[in-house]
């Protein structure tokens, strides 16, 4: 991992497009900004690490767990 | 059953689905939770980017739960225990309102006229989590599976700014 240290104000390119700030630091918190392009997504990792494990625990879904849910939601939805 | 997710399924349960002599080319994966399938080759899906957590899994079936049921199986063709319970969300978030980028919409290749009618050409389904409680059933409103109906081309978007998390509850508690 390639690791820079810059001062507030001061930026980093990833390749042509994209700027990343050091906007503000204070106490353990450092606020960054990002210039990307839009087809670039930009989120906080925790999103995406919420994303993959909601999928893990969702692909492993029995036959038997819909089919006992089955009756619930029927009813729940008429 | 919606209309739309009946027009991407295989045309008969999986148990019944017979060897037939067609001109469309068929294909056939085995799974773990409905022994071996067999569809159209223009019934399946495919992700054109990975989906978190699963870069080995591109293609796709949907496969109806039962009759008049809004539950569809998303059956990986290419990973036999990989499939995810889905639903259109409206049947249960009637003002569920995700934003679709442009770019993902490019990614789908979808056309000004699909996007002019997006209810006709781009199905949205919510990922369900089924715990040991059925009535802790949650839906993944944060990362909707939108799927363009006219080439079949997937995508698992994230929606990171519009508020939802990967787990509505799907039964309110009484």
């Amino acid at each position: 991992m390639l690791v820079l240290t810059r001062k507030i104000n001061e930026s980093i390119n990833i390749g042509n497009d994209i700027e990343v700030f050091i906007v503000e630091v204070k106490d353990d918190h450092v606020k960054i900004g990002i210039k990307a392009p839009k087809n670039i997504p930009v989120y906080r990792q925790e999103i995406y690490k919420s994303i993959l494990e909601e999928n893990d625990r969702a692909a492993s879904t029995s036959k038997d767990a819909l089919q006992n849910l089955s009756d619930l939601l029927a009813k729940d939805i008429s | 059953m919606d209309a739309r997710i009946v027009a991407l399924m295989p045309e008969e349960a999986p148990e019944k689905i017979m060897v037939k002599v067609e001109t469309m080319a068929r294909v056939e994966f085995t799974t773990t939770r409905f022994g071996v399938v067999e569809v159209d080759e223009d019934k399946i899906i495919r992700f054109v980017d990975n989906i978190p957590g699963f870069p080995d899994a591109k293609e796709f079936v949907l496969i109806p739960h039962k009759e008049n049921s809004p539950l569809a199986w998303l059956q990986s063709t290419e990973l036999a225990d990989v499939a995810f319970v889905v639903i259109e969300p409206w049947v249960y978030f009637k003002d569920y309102n995700p934003t679709i980028s442009e770019w993902d919409l490019e990614k789908l290749e979808a056309t000004e006229e699909d996007e002019a009618d997006e209810e006709a050409s781009l199905l949205v389904l919510s990922i369900l989590t089924i715990p040991g409680d059925p009535g802790k059933i949650t839906a993944n409103l944060a990362a909707p599976v939108i799927i363009n109906l006219r080439n079949n081309l997937a995508i698992q978007v994230i929606l990171a700014y519009d508020g939802y998390t990967t787990k509505h509850p799907l039964i309110s508690e009484a």
